[in-house]
C-alpha cells in the first residue's frame, strides 16, 4: 500500500444513539421496520413505533380524565363544606392548615387524658373523649355546659383564670393538683381549693396567688375525688409586670 | 438489548415483604371461630406474594425521608384489603388457581369464602386507626380518605370488567381497557401505596395527583404483561395458563382480537365468549389462543406496554427526580423495568 493509500471504511449506518423503547426489549421475529408484516391478515405491518405512541396517547388521556374528574368532584365537596363560591386556595389551606393543628393537638390531649386516666379510652365516638377541649379546637368555643360556677381571687395582680370542665363535672365533688407551670424553676400554685355546689350557691373555685409568683401559665387537671377520673383542667396565667408598673417614681 | 437485571428490586420486596408479613400476623387473630373464619383469614397472606403493594408504600415514604416503621401500618393495611378483594375476584372470575394452590372459594366454598373476603377488608381498618399514634390524627385520617377512594376505584373497575363479561361486550376500545384497569389494578396496585407512602413521607404536604398518573402507567405495564404471562407463562406462574381466556376475561389482546378479526371469525368468537366458563371447549380457547398469534396480538399488548413503562418512568423523573438519590428510590425507579422483565 503506498503512502497515499489510506485505510477507508464505510461511514456508519447511524450517528447517534437510537434509543426507543420498542426495541430496548429485543424486536419480535419479524417485527421489526421494513418487516413485510403486511402480509398476515389484518396486520399492522411493522409500525410498532405508531402502536407504541397511540398506546401511551391513550394511557395520558385516559389518565388526565381521571384526574379532571377528581378535582372536579374535590370542588364540589369544598363548596359543601366551604360554601360555593369560596374562596382561594390561600383561604382553603390556612383553615386545612388549622384543622390539622387542632387535630394533631386534640389527639395528643386525648393520649395524655388517656395516660392519666389509666384505661379510659381516648379513642374517637367513646364518651370520655367527645368532650373536652377537642370539642374546642378549630371550632367556635363552646359553652362549658349550664352549670354557674363562682371564681373568687385573692391577687394583687391581674390574673386570667381559664376552667374547662366535662358536662355535669361542676356537679361532683372536684379536686386538682397544684397548678404548675412548664418551667419547672418556678413554684407552683397550691393555694387551690374546689367546693362543690350546695344548696343555691354554685360551684366555687378559690384562688390565692402570692404576690411574688412568677409571671407564666400554671395549669392542672381537675379529677373528681372519689373515682379519681379527669374532669377537666383548671389554668390560671399571670402577665408579666410592665417595667412602669414596678419601677419608683422619679 | 437483553433484558435487564432487577436485583435491587428482589431485595427490596423480600425485606420489605418480611417485615409487612410480621407486622400483619399482629392483626390476624387467633381466637374462635378458627376452623371457618380466622384459620382461613390468613391462608392468602400465606400464601406468598410480592408483597409489590406494600413494598412500594414503605419505598415511597423511605424515599421522602419517613422511617419505615412509620409505613408499616398502612403496608399492612395494603396487604390485608388487596388480599381480600383477590379472595372477591377469584369468585367472581371463577379462577381455579391462585399462587399455585386452589382458590379459596374452591377450597371452602363460595360462601365461606366471601366471608373470610369481607372480614379481610374490615379487618384491613385496624392498622390504619393505630396509625394516629405515631402519625397524628390528620395524616391518619388523609390515609383513610385515600383507603375510602381506593375501594371505590376497584369496586368500579371491577363492575366494569363484569359487566363488559356478563353483557357480552366486543366493541371495546383500547381506551376502555385502560380506564378499566386504571380503575380495578392501578389504584390498588400503584396509586394507592404510593401516594399513602408520600402522605406520610411528606406528612401530606405534596400535590398527590402527580402520583395517580406514575401509578397508572407503572400498573398499567404491570397488568398488561400480568395478562400476557398469563398466555405465555411458565410453571412458574401461579395461576391457571390461559385462564384469562376460559374467563373471557377482556384484556387487550382480547380486544385487540375482536377488533382485527374477520367477520366469520369475530361471529364465531362473539358466540364462545357468550357462553359460561364451564360452557366453553378447550378447543374454543385453544383457536382463540392461536388467532391472537395469527393476528400479533400479544405483540401488540407488548408494545403498547413498553409505551406505557417509558411513561412511566417519565413520570417518575418529574416526581421522584428532586429527591436525593437513595436505594428506595432506585428500586421504584428498577420497578419500571422489573414489570415487563418479569416472569412470575
Amino acid at each position: 500500500m503506498s503512502d497515499r493509500e489510506r485505510l477507508r471504511r464505510d461511514d456508519p449506518e447511524r450517528d447517534q444513539p437510537q434509543r426507543s423503547w420498542f426495541d430496548a426489549f429485543g424486536a419480535a421475529p419479524g417485527g421489526g421496520d421494513g418487516d413485510a408484516g403486511g402480509a398476515r391478515p389484518g396486520g399492522i405491518g411493522s409500525d410498532w413505533q405508531r402502536v407504541v405512541e397511540q398506546g401511551v396517547r391513550i394511557g395520558y388521556e385516559v389518565i388526565d380524565a381521571q384526574i379532571r374528574e377528581g378535582r372536579r368532584v374535590a370542588e364540589q365537596v369544598n363548596a359543601r363544606i366551604y360554601g360555593a363560591g369560596t374562596s382561594t386556595d390561600g383561604a382553603r389551606a390556612f383553615t386545612d392548615g388549622l384543622f390539622r393543628t387542632y387535630a394533631d393537638l386534640a389527639s395528643r390531649w386525648l393520649d395524655m387524658m388517656a395516660a392519666v386516666a389509666g384505661g379510659v379510652s381516648a379513642s374517637a365516638g367513646n364518651g370520655t373523649a367527645r368532650s373536652g377541649p377537642a370539642d374546642h379546637a378549630g371550632a367556635a368555643p363552646a359553652r362549658q355546659g349550664t352549670e354557674p360556677v363562682a371564681i373568687e381571687v385573692d391577687s394583687k395582680r391581674p390574673i386570667t383564670v381559664t376552667l374547662d370542665l366535662r358536662p355535669g363535672a361542676a356537679t361532683l365533688r372536684l379536686g386538682s393538683q397544684p397548678l404548675a407551670d412548664p418551667d419547672p424553676q418556678k413554684p407552683s400554685l397550691r393555694d387551690v381549693l374546689l367546693e362543690p355546689p350546695e344548696d343555691d350557691h354554685p360551684m366555687l373555685v378559690r384562688i390565692r396567688v402570692p404576690d411574688l409568683q412568677p409571671a407564666g401559665t400554671y395549669s392542672a387537671v381537675v379529677y373528681e375525688r372519689e373515682a379519681g377520673r379527669p374532669q377537666g383542667t383548671l389554668s390560671v396565667t399571670i402577665p408579666e409586670t410592665p417595667p412602669a408598673e414596678t419601677g419608683t417614681p422619679s | 438489548m437483553s433484558p435487564v437485571a432487577t436485583p435491587l428490586v428482589w431485595q427490596v420486596l423480600e425485606e420489605y415483604g418480611d417485615a409487612t408479613r410480621a407486622a400483619l400476623a399482629d392483626y390476624l387473630p387467633r381466637r374462635e371461630p378458627r376452623r371457618h373464619l380466622y384459620d382461613l383469614l390468613s391462608d392468602y397472606p400465606a400464601r406468598g406474594g410480592k408483597m409489590l403493594r406494600p413494598s412500594l408504600c414503605i419505598a415511597t415514604a423511605r424515599a421522602f425521608g419517613a422511617p419505615l416503621d412509620s409505613a408499616l401500618r398502612s403496608a399492612v393495611a395494603i396487604e390485608l384489603l388487596h388480599n381480600a378483594l383477590l379472595i372477591h375476584d377469584d369468585i367472581e372470575d371463577e379462577s381455579q388457581e391462585r399462587r399455585g394452590r386452589p382458590t379459596l372459594h374452591v377450597l371452602s366454598g363460595v360462601p365461606l369464602a366471601i366471608n373470610v373476603g369481607d372480614t379481610l377488608a374490615l379487618m384491613s381498618l385496624r392498622p390504619l386507626m393505630d396509625n394516629r399514634r405515631q402519625l397524628g390524627l390528620w395524616v391518619s385520617m388523609r390515609i383513610l380518605e385515600d383507603t375510602e377512594r381506593v375501594a371505590r376505584e376497584s369496586a368500579e373497575g371491577q363492575a366494569m370488567e363484569l359487566g363488559w363479561r356478563r353483557d357480552n361486550a366486543v366493541d371495546l376500545a383500547d381506551a376502555d381497557y385502560l380506564e378499566m384497569i386504571l380503575k380495578k389494578t392501578c389504584w390498588l396496585m400503584a396509586i394507592y401505596p404510593s401516594r399513602v407512602g408520600a402522605i406520610i413521607g411528606t406528612r401530606d404536604s405534596v400535590d398527590l395527583d402527580a402520583f395517580i398518573r406514575f401509578g397508572f402507567f407503572l400498573g398499567a405495564a404491570f397488568q398488561i404483561q400480568d395478562d400476557l404471562l398469563n398466555l405465555v407463562g411458565d410453571g412458574r406462574y401461579g395461576k391457571e395458563i390461559s385462564g384469562d381466556l376460559w374467563e373471557g376475561k377482556r384484556t387487550l389482546m382480547l380486544i385487540r382480537l375482536l377488533h382485527l378479526a374477520a367477520p366469520g371469525e369475530r361471529a364465531r368468537l362473539t358466540q364462545v365468549l357468550r357462553r359460561t366458563r364451564d360452557q366453553r371447549a378447550e378447543a374454543d380457547v385453544l383457536w382463540m389462543r392461536c388467532l391472537m398469534d395469527t393476528y400479533e396480538c400479544l405483540e401488540y399488548a407488548r408494545r403498547v406496554a413498553c409505551g406505557l413503562a417509558g411513561a412511566a418512568l417519565h413520570e417518575f423523573g418529574l416526581l421522584y427526580g428532586d429527591l436525593p438519590d437513595s436505594r428506595d428510590k432506585r428500586f421504584i425507579e428498577e420497578l419500571v423495568l422489573w414489570m415487563l422483565e418479569r416472569r412470575l
